[in-house]
């Protein structure tokens, strides 16, 4: 028996060329299902916020104000005026506040939600924190007789204005082409009829430390500057060839007739 | 064997035993997998179907609420088919044929468009007499709407599900996939096909077994003619948060926020005085029925709500008929008294050139279902000329109803400018009106003959020369005294929702003594002798002037309406007048753990 015959280069090329197209698809298969995991527990936990901030309601009879990154996931309220704010700054939209303080977050530690990260934020699948804006004005016309402001923040509010007010800014549009800071530039634009959102919990998606979500659909999600554009922008995922770029912002709301429902049934109101 | 063939069995061995190894994970996996899904899809599906049913109720809810609704308590219809595929998609039509069968309205809701496990929007059944079927047509619905005796529509229309009728008012439903639905009882065969949701949608591709003819529906069946999932909303689920909506709304139109216009302010001011009054309850009886607004009903202080009323539309001027169907039609409810009888007088001085009131007997009587005063004035003259007056007369039960003066009223006889009416209430629910006008010179035509005037009794030194008597005839109508706006039934009234849903017929009022006609016009909170309402539990209990309790639906099962207190209400409110030993509650501790208290109170006013 002569010396063994190793594989040729050829056979070694051939085989690993395999290898690596089975270990890459394997890998693609895994990454994109990790995706599609992250997406779906990003969409069970803003089902999870969106609980809370109803339960929330239910014991305080008023809505919770958005938590800053200054407030260790806390909400930020005027205990005496009832209203979001602090210091002068208003945050009922989210975004970027003065002082580069960022607003517009889930209040985890006053809702009791339980994935946050050491600062007690909530947090989505991908490590972002959850972002909530809630309703700051009522739509003219729809309480009857007269009314306060904060409504949808204060409980002796909500209770003397009654269950007739509507709000009146947050605002879902299906795409940021054409959008104002108040309106969704026309009917057909809007996902939401007008007056129905009290509170919206969204996340901004996987791309947030990828691309850092920069597309004009994403961007409108936080350009709230916490009393300035209550007009969101939701709509199924798109990449980055998409017209207004890649979008992954995953979205819940309340709206006006659940909160009212639950808080009637509850005797809270009216 | 040389060892290149040995090396190459183990591979090959190794290899087949990875193979083996792997499938055997990937089945036994697939298998329980496979174990859970349909629980899962059940689990989805009952997630999306109770987040829909409680934005749906919730709205409902809402709406109820809203100033301008007329339809409080209504539902939504489904989706307009048109609307799918297009911008619009998701928002309900005003109307539609009911029962109706469609899409869950979700856009006008406000919710996302939730899907169901299959990947289907959720679809909605709204039944008969719970939305609006056409455009002229409101619905009527209240707290009675659990009652075949109602005879209302928001009875007898709901839904059968399951073979059990009335089982429910709506329906959402979970359409799972397409499938081929075998013949069966109640379910017709069909080869579900779904192409592109489009305006010619057909409800059969998408639910199963249901009838329209019949207003049947299901949410379970043999697995080879349904898949579906349904979750009913039942009237009595939906109906205490209606009723919270309507005392809110009571409150707000009608009651303690009513800027104008309000049963606080109707006999408050203006033609009446500025003390307050609030109007005697009728005592307590089945509001359904005539016999509990006709004249000669009991006042009270608590009771049914003052609703009789006479005219076609407040101010019309014309009677309204009497029916059945209008039990609170009662045009000579509120009428002139003989006793004390109408006076007629001519205040003075007499002014240069007017006529000298000799006689002015006047009579009261009946025209048109309409009561009315008649006085034959007789007046001395030289010319004919225009005539100052005052006519002072008492009304029957007009503290125990509520109108308004209609100084515009058709009199006989009498200038229409110029007319002031006031009115006193009376601590027996009479009011005393006094009317000052001016009957014009053309009312009384030409001189009599002075034969003529001393046959009617006026002494011949009294006239004779440049002196004649005149006669005419002038008539007051009740009319003068109309039917309250807050009568106004129509849509064009803003508080028409509450009469035209019979909610009067599920409330009961009541009002601090000194509130009502010959009090005070003030109370203060108990111990006082002039003591307000107490209602326990809310937060200015004993400051209350008036409220109405409104009954939710009956717990005891009995057939409504009815007259019996003790079926209406709950706890203590069964027996309440809103004194400190029996007190209006808004809650009871003791009923609430199994849910047997639904009573509602809304404040008309408080201090």
């Amino acid at each position: 028996m002569g010396r063994q015959r190793g594989f040729t280069l050829t056979e070694l090329a051939v085989v690993m060329t395999i290898v690596a197209f089975l270990l890459a698809s394997l890998m693609y298969t895994l990454s994109a299902q990790t995706d599609q995991r992250n997406f779906l527990e990003t969409q069970k936990r803003l089902e999870q916020a969106r609980e809370l901030v109803l339960s929330f309601a239910l014991i305080n009879g008023r809505l919770p104000c958005p938590a800053r990154s200054t407030s260790s996931g806390a909400e930020v309220r005027d205990t005496t005026t009832g209203q979001c704010t602090s210091g002068g700054v208003e945050d009922y939209y989210g975004g970027t506040l003065s002082g580069g303080v960022t607003g517009g977050l889930l209040p985890a530690v006053t809702l009791g939600y339980a994935q946050v990260d050491p600062a007690g934020f909530a947090l989505d699948a991908w490590g972002n924190r959850i972002r909530y804006a809630v309703a700051k004005s009522i739509a003219s016309g729809t309480c009857s007789g007269s009314f306060t402001n904060p409504h949808w923040v204060s409980a002796t509010n909500m209770k003397a204005n009654g269950i007739a007010c509507q709000p009146g800014d947050l605002l879902i549009c299906k795409s940021s082409t054409g959008i104002t800071s108040s309106a969704c530039g026309g009917g057909t634009n809007q996902l939401m009829s007008q007056s129905l959102v009290v509170a919206i919990a969204f996340s901004t998606g996987k791309n947030t430390t990828s691309s850092g979500g920069s597309g004009a659909d994403e961007a409108a999600n936080l350009n709230g500057a916490g009393n300035a554009d209550p007009v969101f922008v939701y709509h199924p995922l798109t990449g980055s060839d998409f017209g207004n770029g890649e979008f992954d912002d995953q979205f819940t709301w309340i709206s006006v007739g659940e909160l009212y429902g639950k808080l009637i049934a509850a005797g809270l109101l009216p | 064997m040389t060892p290149t063939r040995q090396q190459g069995a183990a591979l090959l061995l190794l290899l087949a035993v990875l193979t083996l190894g792997g499938m055997w994970y990937m089945i036994s996996g697939l298998h329980a997998a496979s174990g859970d899904f349909k629980a899962a899809n059940r689990r989805h599906n009952a997630a999306v179907l109770a987040q829909a049913k409680r934005a749906l109720v919730g709205y409902v809810a809402h709406q109820a609420a809203v100033s301008g609704e007329n339809n409080p308590g209504a539902f939504l219809c489904p989706e307009a088919a048109a609307n799918i595929g297009t911008g619009n998609e998701g928002l309900a039509p005003g109307n539609c044929t009911l029962p109706a069968v469609g899409r869950l309205p979700w856009k006008t809701l406000g919710i996302e468009k939730l899907l169901d496990a299959s990947g289907e929007p959720l679809w909605y059944v709204v039944a008969s007499g719970w939305a609006k079927p056409n455009a002229a047509t409101t619905t009527v619905i209240n707290s009675n709407c659990t009652s075949s005796a109602s005879a209302m529509t928001c009875w007898s229309g709901q839904l059968t599900i399951d073979g059990q009728a009335n089982a429910a008012v709506a329906l959402i439903i979970a359409p799972g996939q397409a499938m081929s639905v075998q013949a069966s009882s109640g379910c017709t065969a069909r080869n579900q096909s779904r192409s592109t949701p489009s305006s010619t949608i057909d409800p059969a591709d998408y639910l199963e077994c249901y009838s329209t003819a019949t207003s049947s529906f299901a949410t379970t069946g043999a697995s080879t003619s349904f898949n579906d999932q349904g979750v009913k909303i039942t009237a009595a689920e939906v109906l205490p948060l209606i009723e919270g909506a309507i005392a809110d709304r009571f409150e707000r139109e009608i009651g303690r926020y009513a800027t104008s216009g309000g049963l606080r302010q109707v006999y408050v001011g203006g033609s009446w005085p500025a003390t307050q009054v609030l109007p005697f309850a009728l005592s307590f009886a089945d509001p359904s029925l005539a016999a509990s607004y006709q004249p000669g009903v009991a006042k009270d202080v608590k009771g049914l709500l003052p609703l009789s009323y006479s005219e076609t539309t407040p101010t019309s001027g014309t009677a309204c008929t009497q029916s059945a169907a209008e039990p609170r039609c009662q045009p000579l409810f509120v009428a002139w008294q003989s006793a004390p009888a109408p006076t007629f007088t001519q205040p003075g001085p007499i002014p240069l050139g007017q006529a000298t009131l000799f006689s002015s007997p006047c009579s009261v009587g009946t025209a048109s279902q309409i009561s009315q005063i008649s006085c034959t004035v007789l007046v001395i003259s030289i010319l004919a000329a225009d005539m100052t007056f005052r006519l002072q007369a008492t009304a029957q039960n007009v503290g125990m109803a509520i109108r308004q003066v209609n100084t515009a009223a058709t009199m006989q006889n009498i200038n229409t400018a110029g007319r002031t009416v006031s009115g006193v209430l009376n601590a027996d629910g009479t009011a005393t009106i006094t009317l000052d006008a001016t009957i014009p010179a053309s009312a009384f035509g030409s001189a009599l003959t002075h034969g003529t005037c001393i046959g009617l009794g006026i002494p011949p030194a009294s006239i004779g020369g440049a002196l004649n008597c005149f006669t005419t005839t002038i008539t007051l109508p009740m009319t003068v005294l109309a039917d309250h706006p807050l009568l106004d039934s129509s849509t064009a009234s803003s508080t028409g929702w509450f009469l035209r849903n019979k909610w009067h017929e599920v409330s009961f009022y009541a009002a601090a003594q000194n509130l009502t006609p010959g009090g005070g016009g003030s109370c203060s909170t108990p111990p006082s002798a002039t003591p307000c309402l107490v209602v326990n539990y809310l937060s200015n209990s004993g400051s209350q002037r008036g409220v109405i309790a409104i009954a939710g639906r009956s717990l005891t099962g009995a057939a409504r309406p009815n007259g019996t207190r003790s079926d209406w209400f709950e706890d203590v409110n069964a027996s309440a007048d809103g004194s400190v030993s029996n007190p209006f509650t808004i809650r009871a501790p003791s009923l609430s753990i199994n849910r047997t208290f639904n009573d509602r109170i809304a404040v008309i006013d408080s201090n």
